[in-house]
């Protein structure tokens, strides 16, 4: 064989090696990367997935127990102000402790901004004015501190309801508490 | 007679052709290099698929992964909520008074001798304290008043064992008689003691578990170096 057609040769077979090396090695080589890199994220989100499901699979599994759990405390600290709940539960209350009520009255207190967003809840105060005898009014009060819903009896002013008898007249202030559902 | 022939031409000297070899082995070179970079190339091929193929199966369990996770994500939200509350109820409820429990005790502690007229409890002062000393903004060495009685005793023996009494009562600091008066009674045709006791809650006992807030850590170290200087 001529020379001449040896040299063609052999720059037929480099130009055709560098073809190949720059159109078709190295996209695939940038693509294998790219897909590498992508494989160990996928891979990564895979775990962290499993992880996220298995921890909320397993809460799942502890649902009902939860759920008993919320129902308690949404009796506790409720999520709607409601005062009707409120009003017949303190008017149960009295009629449980023979008790008479001779005043209800609730305001809602203002919550500064930022006491709200580390504690979401509404305040409510309720005042109340009662009459009954030593052993009664110990007994509503002790019935309206153990009740399910929170109730902060904050002052009490107690004295003879009158000079003939023996019972006698009481100033409540309580407070009590709802679910901010703003907050 | 045989007759031979002799050769009398001189030897053709075969001549090397150096530069021929050197293309043959280049193209030889040429031709491995071709194959080996077309080899890679498959072996590239080979490899990306399956790379593309692993993503791919990746991708789609991810998606599904995914998929059910915000699908059960509601149940870990509830159990934040829950958490939350826990956490707000927590907070409401520390500290409360069981003011049934103090009046019962009174009631329990009361002499034969002496009798209630008003009875007044103030609970918000130290919930306000307390809200105040977890501000850091609590004055430091301050009373505050539990409740105070008005009444009346035949005689001051009583009131002093009233006050006695009430000293045996939890959490409270302080029973402190404001007065004792000499009242003559028209009903009962002899002079009797009137008083007023205030006491005073102890608040070590509802402090010592409540952490300071926005205290700054400068405070603490002026505070542990003032402790030393005194010791």
């Amino acid at each position: 064989m001529r020379n001449i057609y040896k040299i063609i040769i052999i720059v037929l077979v480099f130009m055709i090696s560098v073809f190949l090396l720059l159109l078709v090695i190295r996209p695939i080589l940038l693509r294998s990367g790219e897909h590498l890199i992508r494989v160990a994220e996928e891979k990564e989100r895979n775990i962290s997935l499993n992880a996220e499901l298995d921890h909320y699979l397993l809460v799942r599994g502890q649902y009902y127990l939860l759920n008993a759990e919320y129902q308690k405390l949404a009796m506790e600290l409720p999520d709607n102000d409601d005062t009707l709940i409120l009003t017949n539960e303190l008017y149960e209350i009295a009629r449980y402790t023979e008790i008479e009520i001779m005043m209800l009255d609730f305001k809602e207190n203002i919550i500064p901004e930022d006491e709200l967003k580390v504690l979401p809840v509404k305040e409510i105060s309720i005042n109340m004015v009662l009459e009954g005898s030593y052993y009664q009014i110990l007994n509503y009060i002790n019935t309206i501190e153990i009740m399910p819903r929170i109730m902060k009896v904050e002052d009490i002013i107690m004295q003879s309801a009158s000079s003939e008898s023996d019972d006698l007249l009481i100033y409540i202030t309580a407070k009590t508490y709802f679910k901010n559902p703003y907050y | 007679m045989n007759t031979g022939t002799i050769n009398l031409l001189p030897k053709e000297e075969k001549k090397r052709d150096i530069k021929s070899i050197v293309y043959n082995i280049f193209m030889v070179l040429m031709i491995i290099l071709l194959a080996a970079v077309i080899l890679f190339s498959i072996f590239l091929f080979d490899i990306d698929r399956t790379l593309s193929q692993k993503l791919s199966e990746y991708e789609d369990v991810n998606i599904k992964t995914l998929d059910q996770a915000n699908k059960l994500k509601v149940y870990d939200d509830f159990s934040n909520d829950l958490q939350e509350k826990k956490e707000i109820i927590d907070v409401l409820t520390e500290d409360e008074i069981l003011w049934s429990k103090i009046i019962y005790d009174i009631g329990k502690y009361m002499p034969e001798g002496a009798y209630i007229k008003t009875f007044t409890a103030q609970g918000t002062e130290l919930y306000k304290f307390l809200d105040e000393y977890k501000k850091g903004e609590a004055e430091e060495g301050k009373q505050v008043v539990s409740f105070s009685i008005t009444g009346e005793a035949l005689e001051y023996k009583e009131v002093l064992k009233l006050v006695i009494e009430l000293n045996k009562i939890e959490n409270f600091e302080q029973v402190w008689i404001q007065n004792i008066t000499n009242i003559n009674s028209s009903e009962m045709d002899k002079n009797i003691i009137g008083f007023t006791i205030d006491t005073f809650w102890d608040l070590d006992y509802f402090t010592e578990d409540i952490k300071q807030q926005d205290k700054a850590p400068e405070e603490d170290i002026l505070d542990m170096e003032l402790e030393d200087f005194e010791s």
